[in-house]
């Protein structure tokens, strides 16, 4: 009883911080919305006795992604962008996001309705010991080594990319540092 | 064990730990001072009580009873969240930390319930990850609500540093887990118990150079408190902040030293652990309070070495500070664990297994 309890509160948490992702205007409100989503799934995943993800969900999403997430957003100064995201998006796709939205609604409601009855405690002794630390690192580093590393390879081909766009040719001069046309001759 | 008496344990050690851990906090301030004083040929605080004892209890009445002034054009909502998520990750950092073995009278309760911490996690150094990242946001958001250009470079500067700083730091204490083999914190200190991690692990003082920069760093203490650099930033992140809402990212800080501390005597000082080689021949039932008298007694040295490491260094610049985190620390600290993994690796090889 307890379980579904903190289920259901920590499930409507995520599902609020979701709502909050893309209902706030405010993009930094929404990068908090998705905050609190991440930690109440790192709350499921507890109930669901896997601790380890939980840590690693909290450190790798809300703890590197959404801060550099956040970081970008407050480095662009993204305040207060008026209407909201609405005026970027032409009255087709704004039906076809409506459709689509409508389709995942009912199948999640479909779901909810004929799961949540079957939704109990775990207990199972094998999920406990599946999630411990070391269950997890015999399968990544042995069963699963190759495609962990070719994983990691792809990552690597990612972070190359993203250095080599941001270098420039040699003998060209930063952007910031050329001063923009309407700038130059001093004083209006 | 039922579940009321677990929760009922749990409640109790829970109002303590946080009682403790708030009145060290405020007494910390009075400690800084005080340890400060003599470095900078001062007397310190002596007006409020005997030996100025009563000065933390003073500030804090000063800081209730100031204005609350909540800028016009701040974000309200960030802005109050702010220091709530820096108190609470405050809170919440010190959780983990063990602060000695077993608690006489519950040898017969589950091992993760019976011993001088909140809970014996079997994943408490990631926990300790995770809550240290979770802090970024107090800072970042208090340096963006409050809508100050001071303010928010000095949430943009914690927030790149802390991302930096917590790679050195993951890498640099692998190697305490590696040779405990968990993820434990009572683990980590019960595998220092005839030497502790500094001088055992290979290449241990290297680590714990490391691991004490970049914790240093994840606490915005100085030097690396480019977040508040006064002479840049006036206040840094919490410039705009005012009476107990800068109060509570003061408290912030300093549980943090205290917690930070605690990690460091817990990842590389043996924890609970007395000095290796001495044996007191004290009677067996007072090894658990002893471990207590160890655990606060390096945590109180080591806060005192940060506080005057704090007051001797000049503070890097801000490209420097980077610099170090990516460009040193981090290649040293992976160099620290491929050296640690292929000791261990030849001397269980051989069969000599002295590190592992």
């Amino acid at each position: 009883m307890a379980y579904q309890a903190l289920y259901i509160l920590f499930a409507l948490g995520a599902l609020f911080g979701g709502v909050n992702v893309v209902a706030r205007r405010n993009p930094v409100n929404s990068a908090i919305g998705l905050l609190f989503t991440f930690i109440c799934i790192a709350a499921l995943y507890i109930l669901h006795g896997s601790p380890f993800l939980a840590m690693i969900q909290i450190i790798v999403y809300a703890g590197a992604i959404l801060i550099l997430v956040v970081f970008t957003v407050m480095l662009l100064a993204l305040r207060d962008p008026g209407k909201g995201l609405a005026k970027f998006f032409t009255v087709p796709q704004k039906l076809f996001a409506l459709f689509g939205a409508a389709l995942l609604g009912g199948e999640m409601f479909y779901l909810a309705w004929h799961a949540l009855a079957g939704v109990a405690a775990p207990g199972d002794a094998d999920l406990a010991t599946l999630s411990q630390p070391a269950t997890l690192a015999q399968a990544l580093f042995g069963k699963f080594l190759l495609p962990f590393e070719v994983a990691s390879v792809l990552l690597l081909a990612a972070i190359v990319g993203a250095v080599a766009l941001t270098r420039r040719p040699k003998g060209t001069a930063a952007m910031i540092d050329a001063p923009h046309p309407d700038e130059q001759g001093g004083p209006r | 064990m039922s579940f009321w008496l677990a929760l009922l344990i749990a409640m109790a050690k829970l109002l303590v730990l946080m009682a403790l851990f708030l009145a060290a906090t405020a007494y910390n301030t009075l400690y800084e001072r005080r340890v400060v004083a003599p470095i900078q040929q001062r007397i310190g605080p002596n007006r409020a009580g005997p030996w100025g004892l009563l000065q933390p209890i003073a500030d804090a009445v000063k800081l209730f009873f100031k204005e609350d002034i909540v800028t016009a054009r701040s974000e309200k909502f960030l802005y109050l969240l702010a220091p709530i998520i820096a108190v609470s990750c405050a809170l919440l950092y010190i959780v983990a930390v063990p602060f000695g073995p077993e608690i006489p009278g519950l040898q017969n309760a589950p091992s993760a319930w019976n011993k001088f911490s909140m809970l014996d996690l079997n994943v408490a150094v990631l926990y300790t990850f995770a809550v240290s990242s979770l802090a970024v946001y107090g800072v970042l958001l208090g340096g963006w609500a409050g809508n100050s250009k001071y303010s928010l470079l000095g949430g943009m500067r914690s927030g790149a540093q802390m991302i930096s700083y917590e790679i050195a730091m993951g890498l640099s204490i692998m190697p305490a887990v590696m040779s405990a083999g968990s993820l434990s914190l009572h683990d980590i200190v019960a595998a220092q118990h005839d030497m502790w991690n500094v001088l055992r692990l290979p290449w241990g003082p290297v680590g714990f150079f490391i691991f004490m920069m970049a914790m240093l760093a994840e606490a915005n203490r100085a030097p690396f408190d480019l977040v508040e650099a006064e002479q840049e930033l006036v206040g840094g992140y919490h410039t705009e902040y005012s009476s107990m809402k800068f109060g509570a990212f003061f408290v912030a800080e300093y549980g943090n030293l205290i917690t930070v501390s605690a990690l460091i005597v817990t990842f590389y000082l043996g924890g609970w652990q007395g000095l290796p080689f001495i044996n007191l021949g004290l009677p067996a039932w007072l090894s658990p309070w002893l471990g207590l008298v160890w655990f606060g007694l390096k945590t109180l040295i080591l806060v005192a070495a940060l506080i005057w490491i704090r007051w001797t260094f000049p503070r890097p610049r801000y490209d420097q500070l980077m610099g170090y985190g990516w460009k040193i620390f981090f290649p040293l600290a992976l160099a620290n664990l491929f050296v640690a993994g292929l000791l261990m690796y030849v001397g269980q090889r051989l069969g000599i297994g002295y590190f592992g």
